[in-house]
Parts: C-alpha cells; sequence; structure tokens
C-alpha cells in the first residue's frame, strides 16, 4: 500500500520534473530572446551575463517601426495570408472532394503527386520559377505571391480536407440527390456545413504556415515585403561585419509573438488537424 | 448582415488578387538601386542628396542584411539577366564571385576614367573588383580597414608607449597576459578567422594564395605560438566572432586586436577614447600591411538603363558622393584627395596614416568565397588545437587554393 503511494508520488514527481524541463528548454530561448531585445547593444554580450537588463529600452521596437517599415510589412502580410487562406481553401475544398468521392488511378496518382511535392525543397525549384515568374509578370506582385503561397498550403489542405470528406456518408449526399439536390447545391448546403469544423482547423494551421513562410516572400518579391523576412533587412552596425543581435532579437520577438498566441489559443484545434491528416492518409 | 460583409471580403481580396500584379509597375523610375543601408536612420537624407545631385528619380528595394540569403538572391538576379535592378551594392565576397562572370558591366571607360582612378587605392580595385580580362567592375563606396585596436589603460600599466614591431608585440602580448587576461584578442570562429590569418600574413610578408612561401608558414606558427607556447591569446575564442571579442575587449580580458570599423561599440560601451581602446598604426613585422574592405556599387549588364546608371555611378565616385556617404553613412571616403578634405579628428588622422604608412590590399577571395574561407577556418581551428600541425596546414591550405582558385 506505502510502497504503491510512494511509486505513485515518485511517477507524479518524475512526470512534473520532465514536464518543466520540457518547458524551461522550450521557454527560455523565447525569454532570452524578448530580454535581449530591451536590452541596450553595449549590454548585450555581458559577463557574467545579465539574466535581467539594468537598462531596459524599447528604443529598438521604436525603431522597427519607424525605420524597417513594420507597419507597412503587417499590412502586406495580412493582405497575402487573407487571400490566400481564401481562394487556397475554396479550391482545397473542391479538390478534397473529387479526390475523397472519385476514384480512379489517375486521381490516386494525382493525390500522390500532390502529397509529394511538400517533399521537394524550395531551392530545388528556386532557380527556374524565378525565370517563370519573370517571364509572367508575376514576379514582385501581390497575386504571383499569393499564387505561390497557395501552392505550398494546398498538400497539406487537401490531405486534411479530404479525409474529413471520406468520412462524410455518402448517404447524405444520395438522400440530397433523391430531393433534386444539384452537384453544386451538395457541395454548398451538404458538404461545407459539415466540413466548417475542418475548414477552421486547417485555416489556423495555415495561417501559421504563411506567417513562419521566409523563402518565397525573399526569393519571389523585392517591394512587397512580409513581416517574415524583415529580419533581414536590419541595418548592419559600422563595420558591416557584426550582427545587430538587439534589433534582430526585437524584430524576433514581434514574429513569433503572434504565432505563439496563436498556438495557445487554438492549440486542440491544431492538434486535431495533425492528428486526422496523420492518422488516416 | 454577416455574410453580407463576409461576401464582400472574399470579392475585395479576390479583385487585389487578380488586380494587385499592375500595382507596382504604375510609378517610373530613372534606374532602381538594390541596397543594404535603406534601413539606415539616414537613408532618405542619402537619397535626397543622390537625386539632387544625379537629377536622376531613383527606385530603391532593400537587399537582405544577411550575407547568405543576400548572395543566393543577388546570384539569382545576375545569373538570370534580370533586368528590372540596375545598380546593385555588392561586398567583397560577392565582387570576388561576380567580377569575371561577366554580369557586371565594365566601368573603366565610363566611371572609373584615368583621371579619378589613381585617388581609389590601387590595391584594392586590383584584388577585388578587377576581373581577369582587366575590367574594373565596380566603384568602392568606402574604405574600411581592419586596423589595430590597442587599449592605452593595458599600454600605461605594463609600461609600452607603442606596439611598433613584432617585438614589441610579442612583448606587450606576454606583459598584458595575467589575472585572466589575455594579451591578444581573436574571433577565430571559422568564418571569421580569415581576416586575422591573412593579416598575419601579411604582417610576415607572405601571400594567401602561396602556401609554399615560407612566410606563410612563419604567420601561423606565429599563432599557434600566441596561443599553445606563450599562451597569449585563449583557445576558446575559436567559438567567437566579432561581438564576442569586442565585448571581452570592453571588460578588459583582451589588450589588442584587429576590428573594422570605427569603433562605435566601443563608443557605446564608454570605452572609447585615447586614454581608453583606440586605433593605433599597424605595427610593422616584415612589412606594414592591412587588409581593406568595401561595399561597391556595380552596374547590371543586363540593365535598360545604362545611362542613368553610369550617371549615378559618376555621382558615386565623385567628390559630392563621397562626402555624401561620409555625412551620412560615416562611411570613410575610397578617394584619397576626398579623404584629405574631411575635417580632422582621431580616426580621420589614423586613416590618412594607414593609407599613406601601410600595403593597403583587398582580401584574397576565390570565386567560391565562403567554402573557401570555411574550409581554411576549418583546418585552422584543428592546427590551434594540436590535432594537425602547421606543416599539415599549409599543405592543406594549399590544395585548398588549388582547389577553389
Amino acid at each position: 500500500m506505502i510502497f504503491n503511494k510512494i511509486k505513485k508520488i515518485l511517477n507524479s514527481g518524475l512526470k512534473w520534473i520532465l514536464a518543466l524541463t520540457v518547458s524551461f528548454i522550450i521557454l527560455f530561448p523565447l525569454y532570452w530572446i524578448f530580454i535581449s531585445s530591451i536590452t541596450p547593444a553595449g549590454e548585450l554580450f555581458k559577463q557574467p551575463i545579465d539574466y535581467l537588463p539594468d537598462n531596459p529600452t524599447i528604443s529598438n521596437y521604436i525603431y522597427l517601426i519607424y525605420n524597417v517599415g513594420l507597419i507597412e510589412k503587417v499590412v502586406s502580410t495580412l493582405i497575402i495570408i487573407g487571400t490566400t487562406l481564401i481562394i487556397g481553401t475554396i479550391i482545397c475544398v473542391m479538390a478534397s472532394y473529387g479526390f475523397a468521392r472519385y476514384k480512379s488511378k489517375g486521381l490516386s496518382i494525382a493525390f500522390m503527386l500532390i502529397l509529394f511535392s511538400m517533399l521537394i525543397p524550395n531551392v530545388v525549384t528556386a532557380r527556374p520559377l524565378y525565370d517563370f515568374m519573370r517571364r509572367v509578370g508575376l514576379y514582385d506582385t501581390y497575386t504571383g505571391l499569393i499564387i505561390l503561397y497557395i501552392s505550398k498550403i494546398i498538400p497539406f489542405t487537401i490531405l486534411i480536407l479530404r479525409n474529413f470528406i471520406s468520412e462524410i456518408p455518402i448517404s447524405i449526399e444520395e438522400a440530397a440527390a433523391i430531393d433534386g439536390a444539384t452537384f453544386l447545391q451538395k457541395i454548398y448546403h451538404i458538404i461545407l456545413p459539415l466540413l466548417k469544423p475542418a475548414i477552421a482547423i486547417v485555416a489556423i494551421t495555415n495561417f501559421i504556415t504563411c506567417l513562419n513562410e521566409f523563402f518565397i516572400p525573399l526569393f519571389y518579391a523585392n517591394n512587397i515585403q512580409v513581416l517574415s523576412t524583415a529580419i533581414t533587412q536590419l541595418p548592419l552596425k559600422d563595420n558591416m561585419y557584426s550582427v545587430p543581435w538587439d534589433l534582430v532579437s526585437s524584430m524576433g520577438w514581434i514574429i513569433i509573438l503572434p504565432i505563439i498566441i496563436f498556438v495557445a489559443i487554438f492549440e486542440k484545434q491544431i492538434m486535431d488537424g495533425i492528428m486526422a491528416g496523420g492518422v488516416k492518409a | 448582415m454577416k455574410k453580407r460583409i463576409i461576401k464582400l471580403l472574399v470579392i475585395s481580396l479576390i479583385v487585389s488578387f487578380f488586380v494587385g500584379g499592375t500595382v507596382l509597375a504604375d510609378e517610373k523610375y530613372d534606374l532602381t538601386l538594390y541596397s543594404i543601408m535603406t534601413t539606415n536612420v539616414n537613408f532618405d537624407d542619402w537619397l535626397a542628396d543622390v537625386e539632387a545631385g544625379t537629377g536622376l528619380n531613383i527606385r530603391v528595394i532593400a537587399a537582405p542584411t544577411n550575407s547568405d540569403t543576400r548572395q543566393q538572391k543577388v546570384t539569382t538576379v545576375l545569373s538570370s539577366g534580370d533586368s528590372s535592378i540596375d545598380i546593385l551594392e555588392i561586398n567583397d565576397e560577392m565582387a570576388a564571385s561576380f567580377k569575371s562572370t561577366g554580369w557586371l558591366e565594365p566601368l573603366q571607360g565610363t566611371v572609373l576614367t584615368d583621371d579619378i582612378i589613381e585617388y581609389f587605392p590601387e590595391g584594392y580595385l586590383k584584388d577585388m573588383i578587377t576581373s581577369r580580362n582587366g575590367d574594373i567592375v565596380g566603384v568602392p563606396g568606402y574604405s574600411g580597414y581592419l586596423a589595430f585596436w590597442v587599449d592605452q589603460k593595458k599600454l600605461d600599466k605594463y609600461g609600452f608607449e607603442s606596439i611598433d614591431n613584432k617585438e614589441d608585440f610579442i612583448a606587450f602580448a606576454k606583459a598584458a597576459t595575467e589575472d585572466g587576461n589575455y594579451g591578444y584578442g581573436g574571433s577565430w570562429e571559422k568564418t571569421y578567422v580569415f581576416n586575422e590569418i591573412g593579416t598575419f600574413i601579411n604582417l610576415f610578408g607572405g601571400d594567401y594564395f602561396d602556401w609554399t612561401n615560407p612566410a606563410n608558414k612563419e604567420a601561423i606558427q606565429f599563432m599557434y605560438d600566441m596561443v599553445n607556447t606563450w599562451k597569449v591569446t585563449p583557445i576558446d575564442q575559436i567559438a567567437d566572432k566579432y561581438e564576442q571579442m569586442n565585448q571581452k575587449f570592453i571588460d578588459g580580458k583582451y589588450a589588442m586586436l584587429f576590428m573594422w570599423g570605427t569603433g562605435t561599440d566601443y563608443r557605446n560601451a564608454g570605452r572609447y577614447g585615447e586614454d581608453q581602446i583606440h586605433m593605433a598604426l599597424m605595427p610593422k613585422f616584415e612589412t606594414r600591411s592591412v587588409f581593406t574592405d568595401s561595399w561597391s556599387y556595380v552596374l547590371n549588364s543586363a540593365s535598360r538603363n545604362k545611362d542613368a546608371a553610369v550617371k549615378f555611378l559618376n555621382y558615386i565616385a565623385g567628390k559630392e558622393g563621397m562626402l555624401s556617404a561620409w555625412e551620412n553613412f560615416d562611411r570613410y571616403p575610397a578617394r584619397s584627395d576626398v579623404a584629405a578634405t574631411l575635417p580632422r579628428n582621431e580616426i580621420t588622422d589614423m586613416y590618412k596614416k594607414y593609407s599613406e604608412e601601410t600595403i593597403v590590399r583587398g582580401r584574397p577571395m576565390v570565386p567560391q568565397t565562403m567554402e573557401f574561407i570555411s574550409d581554411m577556418g576549418t583546418i585552422f581551428q584543428q592546427t590551434m588545437q594540436g590535432k594537425i600541425s602547421v606543416d599539415e596546414f599549409c599543405e592543406k591550405a594549399q590544395e585548398y587554393v588549388d582547389r577553389y582558385k
């Protein structure tokens, strides 16, 4: 009896130690980025290390707003991500319906190809795609960027939505068809309402994916600048070789803060979405 | 109502998606400049100077300040024949990679004419921005030196007036090594140490591209001795970049080192001055040599606005352009005649001394710059840790020169 109680306490203690260790490993870098962002540049590499700055400052954040065009970058980011999510979701719902409801060898191959495209590193396609975007006049345009962002979210979204649609009994659609519903009516009145939770999940996940996207805006745009690439455009110091770590930390914090908040709020939905895609593929 | 708002939002976003492509093309410009300085607080003032001085309407694109990303992007722009950017600001690493590719327009006939070229540092022009065919492909935007910095407090403490030669250097390094402090400090992270290896080779009169030269071996042996024989510099600096090295210098852990720039970090830390940390003339070992660096303005061969671009480059290479860069960006003019007109202070005086009394050289770079630098740094660290001998280092270094050059 006592042995079981001790075992239970030990187990519980171990769990807590493990949880605290993992939390520390995850949270300490975030804390460090934040602390660095409010520490004056001359004190960043002080030894012994100051875990709380003596002279905290928000001057880095003010600099980012006035000199690095933070607000403009946020607006561009929202335009691109908003449009991507709306158009991308419409395309993916239609494609997922096709993949879930119609069976043929060609469709299976197409589905596999879409999933396979997730495995191709950006850098492999960068140069030919760069030339293509220039030739068709889509380089450095919102249209071009949105197309590329959509292409980025398509595989994962289709994977998730297809599995959700497969779970919806076809008999519901058949019943609607008997009642005279057309193809589009079935999609709009039956499938879409049932897909709402799944759409919410992919919208959340894709929002984070788009916010994190670095390569596409960096490589296929010059004038249009988004939040994720801003970290590459911070001013060098007087010798051109030293990195402005104070500004880098501030910008890093601005980039990761919305993601942290978003993940904290929608953690359950995100996990559900990942599980749905992973288990049923 | 809610549905109507959502519909309106969807429609407006879709419309923006289809018209978005045309928005950027509306404004007309004479040329497009790709610059790393756009987020500098004085960039707009500098641009206003340039536009007033040239009469050009210039579109500006911000280049990534992260070196790997920037090099990847600029390589793509130039190699693809992309004409949307006319003028690019490139560093020495990019200049080494691009100067003989044909992607950059030769400037000796139009911008760097005989009457002004003599005012630019000859060693830099030859080493860094002259192609194999002899074309000069860039206008240096400034001159920076990998200068010698000393802590005056330590000089006073150990009774040294100045560090003028190799003997002074060694004696001071040994004297200042006590109580956990070191005489010499370096940033020997594998990609940063490249500059210091080259500096010592130059001081010993060697040639970075010829590792059969005994002076090269002498230089590496000297660095080895500093770590292992005299123990005047710590081996753990193989993890340090400039930020860590500077902080240690500020904290009094080092007595002297080599560093770029004009001492902003030391000023910010309240450690700059004649009685504190300050720039000194390079000591003379076999030679009194110093590396110079710059960012150069180059003209994209595919540009469709070459006349405007030449006008821009003429301004940059001219007195007004050099002075504007000095006033706005604190960049020391690459032209000696313009530098001579600057108001005197301890920095301009010392830079003048460097240009007059030292052998000024561009850094030894090859087309595959980063790979070369990284490989050399790796074997250097192995040597300092005693994993390979100095002789083995020289053999491997020659192999890398043969492979990459």
